[in-house]
């Protein structure tokens, strides 16, 4: 599982450690900035710099499902992808082919990252249906059934605003069965989830998510095709007085 | 059986043949008992926050919802497969040359998830297309599984969208495969010839015994009826297990599929076979009836066979119009 994004502070270095280049490239642009040609390329730059933000929180905001009451049009709070995923092969017949299952599992396991990370760890979704792009995860043919199980898929049916949420805790199995062309007929991707945070009122909450996927692959991906039994939990400490 | 590459599945005209292994004997068992349910938490239901989920003496559990939902074969009118036992013994080609030990029409009805497992009786004595009049059983040795579809759309008016066909061996083996199957025994059993020696009660079959149990005739005042009824039973002791073992673990289901492929020729191909095996997930097993088409024993030449009962129409009308019959077989010691 990914670490959690950190939404501010100073910037670092691709080992992730904190980077003094910024200090350097201050002194100079200071420089440049002397003379008046630099202030009017700067001029410009700040324009082109405001109409790219701009433009930008239009498409996020639309990829969102456009804003919600209260709900953050940005990315999600925190980044997140399942561990590599277990990955089990197996021929029709009984053969093992676990070393064909695994470039599967990870695309399974990329579509499910995405789908978890916006289901669960995007703003919007603490407090209204999940983003729109959420549910680029699944099957045009089960697309439509999924957003009306959104209580069972995401955080939808939560009934109380969440204040924060991390990850803690994740696994995901991916099981195969080829035929005898060794061509994918049956994906199955079992989840268990975990993730802990604070609730907008106070208190501490745990949010689990288990099931089971199933997949198909389609224009090149692996969606979801079925979900036969997944379920979703929110557990708080009661309110106070409660 | 078909082993090692088969050459099980000879070309009939006018149909694809495909050897389906082990998915296949799947698919025919689940399509026949079509029983496993898809256990789903019911939406918006209180529960019980599970131990160790907060050390907080005053827990709510805000919300817990569970979602279900699994890809459904399309088409509005009903499925038909043909479900068929041979006699042949290792070595010998399970598909032709072979008699049809078991004969069974499993209706499956996708939008009412209901489903008829519908055995017709061995010695049936039937007009078989190309040959005459002869036992059901033999349609197989004179022309193969087709010709057994023919015959069926014959006598039913109802043409088969698959069949399926396993052997002695392929039903032990599949038996054993999936760890055994539960059977309650209503009747004690006993006969040499099949093997079976079974008091009434609860009984946990290995392959073996489930083969006995599904061959036995002797014990019957009724022999070839209350075995096509057993068939049933073991068809539907396999669906439970199956909606068990699926809500436990819904990967369970490629275990199973492998396990069958291995032990069944069919002409389903593999991604229909994997569709059909998921519809019967959501088929209760509650929702699967076990009927045995009606008769009475005769005698032609030499031959022990049995006349099939006019009231038999009223069954096949309800198959084509619903994929299903009112009725459930009762073994008769």
């Amino acid at each position: 599982m990914s670490e959690p994004r950190p939404p501010t502070g100073p910037p670092r270095s691709s080992r992730g450690e904190p980077s003094d280049a910024p200090a350097v490239l201050r002194g100079t642009r200071a420089e440049r900035l002397a003379s008046g040609r630099g202030r009017g390329a700067l001029l410009a730059t700040a324009a082109a710099a405001v109409v790219i933000a701009a433009v930008a929180l239009l498409v996020l905001s639309r990829s969102h499902g456009g804003p919600r009451g209260g709900a953050s049009p940005t990315a999600p709070t925190v980044a997140f992808s399942f561990p590599a995923p277990a990955a089990r092969g197996q021929l029709l017949g009984g053969a093992s082919a676990d070393a064909l299952a695994r470039p599967i599992a990870n695309g399974v396991a990329q579509t499910l990252g995405r789908f978890y990370e916006l289901a669960f760890f995007d703003a919007a979704a603490w407090s209204g249906p999940p983003p729109a792009a959420a549910w680029a995860a699944f099957a045009p043919s089960a697309a439509g059934r999924a957003r009306r199980d959104a209580a069972g898929l995401t955080l939808a049916g939560a009934g109380e605003r969440i204040g924060t949420l991390r990850p803690a805790s994740s696994s995901l199995a991916v099981r195969v069965l080829f035929d005898p062309k060794r061509r994918p007929i049956a994906v199955i991707a079992t989840v268990s989830f975990v993730a802990r945070g604070t609730l907008a009122r106070g208190g501490s909450v745990e949010v689990t998510s288990r099931g089971s996927y199933l997949m198909e692959q389609v224009g090149g991906r692996w969606l979801i095709a079925g979900y036969p039994g997944v379920r979703t939990e929110v557990v708080a400490p009661a309110p106070a007085g409660a | 059986m078909r082993d090692g590459g088969r050459g099980a599945r000879v070309g009939e005209p006018g149909r694809a043949r495909r050897r389906v292994g082990p998915l296949a004997v799947a698919v025919a068992v689940l399509a026949a008992g079509a029983a496993a349910v898809v256990r789903a938490a019911s939406p918006s239901a209180a529960a019980t926050p599970s131990p160790g989920t907060t050390a907080s003496p005053a827990i709510v559990l805000h919300a817990v919802h569970g979602a279900s939902y699994l890809p459904a074969l399309e088409g509005q009118r009903p499925l038909y497969i043909l479900a068929l036992g041979s006699d042949a013994r290792p070595g010998q080609d399970v598909t032709h040359g072979s008699h049809s030990d078991s004969i069974h029409l499993i209706g499956v009805n996708l939008r009412t998830h209901h489903a008829t497992l519908l055995g017709f009786p061995r010695d049936a004595w039937v007009n078989i297309p190309g040959v005459g009049m002869a036992k059901l059983t033999t349609a197989m040795f004179y022309g193969g599984p087709n010709l057994v579809v023919q015959v069926i759309r014959q006598i039913t008016g109802i043409t088969p969208d698959f069949y399926a066909v396993t052997s002695f061996p392929g039903l032990v083996n599949m038996v054993n495969g999936i760890g055994g199957l539960t059977v309650r025994v209503q009747v004690p059993m006993y006969d040499p010839y099949s093997g079976a020696d079974f008091s009434t009660g609860i009984h946990r079959f290995d392959g073996q015994q489930a083969l006995s149990f599904a061959r036995d005739r002797h014990t019957f005042a009724n022999g070839d009826f209350s075995r096509s009824g057993d068939q049933g039973i073991l068809l539907l002791s396999a669906l439970r297990k199956l909606d068990a073992a699926f809500a436990k673990d819904p990967a369970a289901i490629l275990g199973w599929l492998s396990v069958f492929w291995r032990n069944i020729w069919t002409d389903l191909p593999p991604p229909t076979l994997v569709r059909l095996a998921f519809a019967a997930t959501e088929i209760p097993p509650a929702n699967v009836n076990n009927v045995v088409v009606p008769g009475t024993g005769g005698i032609v030449g030499n031959q022990d066979v049995v006349f099939l009962a006019p009231q038999a129409q009223a069954l096949y009308a309800s198959m084509r119009a619903t994929g299903t019959a009112p009725g459930s077989f009762t073994p008769v010691g």
